[in-house]
């Protein structure tokens, strides 16, 4: 097993190199630089855009530009950004990072819940009306033209029924003279969502071996009791208003990124039911006169939960980039609208930043997906 | 109530408005002439003279002003409504597409800051000696006392410099309390120059012509300014150097900035230490605009609370019909006269503010949702630079409590010709072209008045400087017409064709397109790349280059249009080969209100192969027009300056470097029922003057 | 010559068995396809839009006058306002440019239909080869194209397009040769080399090596044919990825294309109109339920070819 671990863990380092390398000349090899945007006022005189190039340390040749990024990437300095001139990169991502994890992390907590939970009730009951009108409904948002769907969405419930507000993470009347800034409030609610899914992970093992009926008193008391304590720290801690705004801010996106993405899980979740329930233990199961819900949930379900889990670390690194289109429509300041506005603006090292910062992500997720299958799943071995 | 008026009414009531348009005024308004005569920077004779002659500038000191304690806004009928104290902390609610970059505003005006979003959040901050006057744009003083002297020659040390001496108002202060002086300004011109700094800097403080600022004492200064350029040759520091440059320069506080830039100074080389004072993060920093910095939640919104202390605070600006001007201050205790007596009729009626507590700009990430914002109430103002296209316009019509205004804007998109190769080069050809564009089909028909067709390099907004005498190729002619006045054109100038093109019999379109069109040396017309913005950057003029690459095609010039996104095409004219890889081109241009630009754009020097450089893509290379060009850099008067600039448009529009095709409308939108504007129609929009912070009061 | 002449005969009898089987098989998971309903569906709605898309230059050059209904520069001069509603001349009404919207759906599914199937075409070229070598050769061979394939899988797809957009001209043709590589050397190479590898084992495959067939000869004659079956479902997903980055891309106003339903969107947003769904219908809910219907349907095809294909989803 370590030696397993140590082995991917060497392939990923050499994966992250061949990745820096191909972002960097791929980003590179468009032509021109962010200079030329600065030229073009009729009214400044021509020199403006040498002394610009000379700034950005765009006129050095690209093989030396290579080698600092290389070494820079390494040491944690991902340089400075040409649009957001002279911040450097790795405080953009610390400004932006923590938006889009609190948002889309939730999205993907809540949309594999629903997916999961579906896909099981779906493949127990092949060819009811219920899977039809899931799989047609599921698939249908899960294809659906998200910019337009997210419009919709805001439309509806934000705009002619109001209950939600229109787009942005924040009221600013409410944050006028705020205690804090809204990075240390969505951290604070990262804290949180760490602390309560341990928790709950938690609950489940412990009651795992228990009776069903049991087990789901245990499950549900126990969860309503640390969410009532986690709402009561927030409401004593004097900034509570201040995350309940931003929760309120939240409930549309997430509807809809919950609404776009379960179909994924739903439809991953029944296919490997269907492979399980052909298990032998499962027939057994049945043999021994269980009730089929806990045949279900028991015997089917978690054993073809393995697949499901790893395809969730997946999505959970790719709602980076899912996030380009959902957060440019909410009004959602995050990493996806960084790296389209860094894109469309020629800000190279921002680009390359946030891409190296998404791969990053990625890669870890694989190595963490790789290091979970191996521990969760017996038969793999290597 | 601007709603109702039709374009051209909207376009008369810029015009009547506009700083130096004299014509729109009704009889009792002295002739244009005379008014001018009175422009404060009028000199007689620049060049051979010593010592420059000024006609006197009258201004009366005015004793007696009935103050007006709290004003209505112009043109209202209500009976002096006083706003009456609002219910909850004044609020001036706006919105922006983008952050600002920066809160510095050093890195503002130098650097990749300079943002029209930074300018909206932190233009406030900061004043100048000189500025434009509420809607007129006249020029006028901010913090300088008075005129400034003329610009005299004068030999210090055995150089050469050219002069002027201006005072600054006693009793202006930053929001700590400290005086602003003259060692304000001398700190800021000498931080420029030493730090070199570029973009907007080096155009208010141009290297090659501000040498420095003195000193004289706490409220006088002295700006010298080069008399020769580096190779020798005499100049001299004509409009766009002083009274448009340097005279609108910000001015930065120097007991919170020099020990900044001191500390910047120590690191390496000039580009580090331009990195160290643009990344500071000026925490405090007093200012003396009006406006300081409050909150900023980057990506949600940003704050700014008014400075009750400002100077300008309370000051009652009344522009009158015969183009005087008056400003009193009574705090102060100073009142200003410029440009005739301030009798007659008021055009406008204001008095300074802010008149809010705090003005919040909310950040939306798309044009539909801050649309809804504002619709919703969230927002009373929105910042809405990329335009308002037909569809949102329908919905904010749609609402009741919405008003939409509608602005010339002052800039222009235009197809551009590579005048270095055949058969671009030849004029003929050019106005041949220029001829079967028809841009009021385009303007009127497909995009339904969007957009206003344009026929002169300087718009018609800029009423002032606008020549409205210039030739208008092709204009009110049908299909039929054109074509035939191309062909007639390509023909006198010797293109031959193997087949003309044939119109149908009621000339409304092309049958059959010419064919075998040869150039005059018998060559065959090459296959010309139009190249422009693709449909996803902008729909107006890739629609215009579609219909231009339909109509050249009709007339037998074989052409494709190229539709590309704006960095590619950006990428293709500052390409080392643009001088022999370009034809035609699309782009747009927005203009300062000063046309030093038409030097800028089409003078020889520009082209990219030549030693200058700039933005002279199609190599445009007119002897006459470099005269008239660089004159116009040197110009110290009003009047002549008008008179070059009139001269260059007539002769753009003859010569067409450029097919000047359209403008857009500026639409502004805002809640009438929150928020009040003295006055709405400003050249450029709304947005571009800042969403009038200064002046607008809240309900 | 005997034993050189083998091989190819070998091979000709081996494919028309193939193709027996082939013929057999098509009709036994023609009625399993047949059983999955939610394929049909799909498969109806992408015949509707392939006839859409079939009519158009037939209408073109027949009944439609080009001044009047080209999809890029036509315009309806016989109605007075854009966009003008539904009429007897133009169905779907007009955009805000006064193009006829019909004329503008069906010409973009031909390029929709192109744009699709050419990435579709690209990923399982690539694909099949990828997972073909990898599972035959192993070892190093197998090692770097997995290596380059994690890579692959782990550029954020749209981000990358959206980067790769702004750097160069970008139309239908250079979309879908990105989206075939990016997702032939990534997901689909990787799941068709698992597939692979478990045909490369297979005794067929060691007897025609030890009769001295040569490598290329093996794998594109005994191993690729077995991973066609997924390569083809893998095409259908393929499809749907491709429209949708299209769309999506067209939308954010990044790519250099004429007329598509992603720039009919864009269209009708940069003018303004995407939020008054009830009064301009017309120019929202065409071009976007085409995107969705589209790609629905081929992600159905998809699922469905996946039960036809794997036999432990088949219903028992």
């Amino acid at each position: 097993m370590a030696a397993y671990i140590v082995k991917r863990v060497l392939q990923i380092v050499l994966t992250l190199f061949v990745f820096l390398t191909i972002v960097f000349f791929l980003v590179n090899a468009q032509p021109g630089d962010i200079s030329r945007l600065y030229a073009l006022d009729p009214n400044l005189p021509p020199e403006t855009r040498a002394q610009m190039q000379e700034l950005f340390g765009v006129n050095e040749p690209l093989w030396k530009q290579y080698l600092v990024h290389l070494k820079n990437t390494v040491t944690g300095d991902l340089g400075v950004s040409f649009s957001l001139y002279p911040r450097t990169v790795a405080d953009v991502i610390k400004e932006r990072l923590p938006r889009t994890l609190v948002l889309f992390l939730t999205a993907t907590v809540v949309s594999f819940y629903l997916g999961f939970g579906l896909g099981k009730i779906i493949a127990w009951r092949r060819g009811g009306w219920v899977e039809y009108t899931s799989t047609l409904g599921g698939v249908t948002l899960y294809t659906v033209f998200t910019p337009w769907f997210g419009l919709m969405m805001i439309w509806l419930f934000a705009f002619k029924a109001g209950w939600f507000p229109i787009g942005k993470f924040l009221d600013p009347v409410v944050w006028q003279d705020a205690p804090s800034d809204a990075n240390s409030i969505f951290n604070l609610m990262l804290a949180t969502a760490v602390i309560l899914s341990v928790i709950v992970f938690g609950v489940f093992l412990v009651t795992s071996k228990r009776r069903l009926g049991m087990a789901r008193v245990l499950q549900v008391g126990s969860i309503a009791v640390s969410v009532l304590i986690v709402v009561g720290v927030w409401l004593s801690s004097g900034v509570g208003y201040l995350a309940w705004d931003i929760v309120k801010h939240m409930v549309l996106p997430i509807a809809t990124l919950t609404l776009i993405s379960f179909a994924g899980t739903m439809l991953l979740t029944r296919n490997s039911m269907l492979e399980v329930i052909r298990e032998d233990y499962v027939l057994a199961a049945r043999a021994k006169g269980l009730p089929e819900k806990a045949v279900r949930d028991r015997h089917v379900a978690r054993n073809a939960l393995l697949p499901v889990v790893t395809s969730f670390v997946f999505s959970l690194a790719f709602a980076i980039d899912g996030g380009v289109i959902i957060e440019s429509i909410f009004s959602w300041p995050g990493m996806g609208q960084t790296l389209v506005a860094a894109t469309v603006s020629e800000d190279l090292p921002l680009a390359v930043g946030t891409f190296v910062f998404v791969g990053l992500f990625v890669l870890l997720a694989h190595l963490a997906a790789d290091i979970l299958y191996a521990y969760l799943d017996p038969r793999v071995r290597y | 109530m601007v709603r109702k008026l039709s374009k051209r009414a909207v376009i008369l009531v810029v015009g009547f408005a506009m700083a130096m348009a004299a014509m729109d005024c009704g009889a009792e308004a002295p002739p244009p002439t005379e008014r001018i005569v009175t422009v404060p920077v009028e000199v007689e004779k620049v060049v051979e003279v010593e010592r420059v002659v000024t006609v006197p500038v009258e201004v009366e000191k005015i004793v007696e002003v009935e103050r007006v304690v709290e004003v209505t806004p112009a043109a209202t009928e209500a009976p002096a409504a006083t706003p009456a104290a609002p219910a909850g902390p004044a609020i001036y609610k706006m919105g922006l597409f983008e952050d600002p970059i920066s809160r510095n505003t050093w890195n503002y005006l130098g650097g990749p800051a300079g943002s029209v979003w930074t300018g909206y959040v932190i233009g406030g901050y900061s004043t100048s000696l000189y500025g434009y006057s509420p809607q007129r744009f006249d020029w006028v003083p901010a913090v300088a006392d008075g005129l400034p002297t003329p610009l005299a020659k004068e030999t210090v040390d055995g150089t050469e410099f050219w002069t002027t001496e201006v005072a600054i108002k006693q009793g202006v202060e930053w929001s700590d309390g400290e005086p602003l002086t003259a060692d304000d300004f001398v700190f800021t011109v000498s931080t420029v120059r030493e730090l070199n700094l570029g973009s907007n800097w080096a155009s208010l403080v141009h290297p090659a012509f501000v040498d420095r600022a003195e000193a004289l004492d706490d409220h006088r200064l002295k700006i010298y300014f080069k008399s020769t350029d580096a190779d020798g040759n005499a100049q001299t520091p004509g409009l766009s150097i002083w009274q448009f440059g340097l005279a609108f320069m910000p001015i930065l506080p120097e007991h919170y900035w020099a020990p900044v830039v001191e500390e910047a100074r120590k690191a390496g080389e000039v580009p580090q230490q331009i990195e160290a004072l643009f990344a500071h993060v000026p925490d405090g920093e007093p200012t003396a605009g009006g406006l300081e910095y409050s909150q900023w939640e980057p990506g949600a919104f940003f704050e700014n609370t008014a400075v009750p202390d400002y100077y300008s605070m309370g000051t009652m600006i009344n522009e009158y019909a015969n183009g005087a001007y008056e400003a009193i201050n009574e705090r102060m205790g100073y009142t200003e006269v410029y440009y005739g007596d301030p009798t007659g009729d008021k055009v406008l009626e204001l008095e300074v503010g802010p008149h809010f507590e705090s003005e919040i700009f909310s950040i939306y990430g798309n044009q539909d949702s801050a649309i809804l914002a504002l619709t919703k109430g969230d927002i009373d103002f929105l910042f809405n630079p990329l335009g308002l296209e037909k569809g949102f316009l329908d919905r904010v019509r749609q609402t009741a409590d919405l008003e939409v205004v509608e602005n010339l804007d002052n800039g222009v998109f235009y197809l551009g010709f590579n005048t270095r190769k055949p058969p671009m080069d030849n004029k003929a050809f050019r106005q041949a072209v220029a001829t079967v564009i028809d841009k009021e089909f385009v303007t009127r028909t497909i995009l339904q008045d969007t957009a206003i067709p344009m026929y002169a390099m300087v718009p018609e907004g800029n009423a002032f400087w606008y020549n409205d005498e210039t030739a208008k190729i092709g204009q009110g002619l049908g299909r039929g017409e054109r074509i035939a006045a191309a062909v007639e054109l390509l023909k006198g100038a010797g293109f031959t064709y193997e087949k003309e093109p044939e119109v149908s019999e009621d000339g409304a379109f092309v049958v059959n397109g010419g064919e075998g069109l040869r150039m005059p040396d018998g060559s065959e017309v090459p296959e010309l790349e139009l190249i422009a913005p693709s449909a996803g950057y902008d729909p107006l003029r890739s629609t215009f280059a579609i219909w231009i690459e339909r109509w050249l095609n009709d007339l037998g010039i074989p052409t494709k249009a190229r539709l590309l996104g704006f960095n590619l095409i950006v990428e293709k004219l500052f390409s080392e080969t643009v001088d022999k890889d370009l034809d035609m081109w699309i782009l747009g241009w927005g203009f300062t209100i000063f046309p030093n630009y038409l030097e800028n754009i089409f003078h020889s020097r520009h082209a990219p192969e030549n030693e200058d450089g700039g933005v002279n893509w199609g190599g445009y290379a007119n002897p006459e027009f470099d005269d008239l060009a660089f004159g116009l850099l040197s110009e110290t008067t009003i009047e002549g300056a008008r008179e070059k600039a009139y001269q260059m448009q007539a002769l753009l529009a003859d010569d067409l470097p450029y097919v000047t095709l359209f403008t857009t409308p500026k639409i502004d939108v805002f809640r009438p029922v929150k928020v009040e504007f003295p006055y709405t129609s400003v050249l450029g929009g709304m947005a571009q003057a800042q969403g009038l912070q200064h002046v607008v009061l809240i309900k | 010559m005997v034993v050189e002449s083998a091989p190819v005969s070998d091979a000709r009898s081996l494919w028309r068995v193939r193709l027996g089987l082939a013929a057999r098989s098509l009709k036994q998971n023609w009625s399993l396809f047949l059983g999955t309903r939610i394929g049909i569906l799909g498969l109806v709605i992408i015949c509707f839009y392939m006839l859409l898309a079939l009519a158009h230059p037939i209408l073109m050059n027949t009944v439609w006058d080009e001044r009047i209904y080209d999809p890029v520069i036509g315009f309806a001069f016989d109605e007075t306002e854009q966009p003008a509603p539904p009429s007897l001349s133009h169905p779907l009404g007009t955009d805000p440019l006064g193009r006829d919207i019909l004329s503008q759906l069906m010409f973009s599914a031909r390029s929709e239909f192109l744009l699709g199937l050419l990435a579709a075409v690209v990923t399982v070229c690539i694909g099949t080869m990828v997972g073909a070598t990898a599972a035959y050769f192993g070892g190093l061979v197998d090692m770097l194209l997995m290596r380059l394939a994690d890579i692959m899988i782990m550029m954020p797809g749209i981000s990358i397009l959206i980067v790769l957009s702004a750097l160069m001209e970008v139309g239908h043709l250079e979309l879908a040769l990105l989206i075939g590589i990016l997702s032939g050397f990534g997901g689909t190479g990787v799941v068709l080399k698992s597939q692979a590898l478990s045909v490369v084992v297979k005794p067929y495959i060691e007897a025609a090596r030890t009769s001295g067939g040569g490598t290329l000869h093996i794998i594109l004659v005994h191993v690729v044919p077995n991973l066609l079956p997924l390569s083809f479902l893998y095409m259908m997903f393929t499809v749907t990825s491709a429209i949708f980055s299209e769309a999506v891309l067209s939308f954010l106003g990044l790519l250099d294309v004429r007329m598509s339903w992603g720039l009919m969107i864009h269209t009708t947003e940069s003018a303004g109109y995407l939020l008054q769904v009830g009064e301009y219908w017309w120019l929202i809910f065409p071009a976007s339920l085409s995107i969705t219907l589209l790609c629905s349907s081929f992600y159905l095809l998809g699922r469905s070819l996946d039960e036809v294909v794997n036999p432990r989803l088949r219903r028992t």
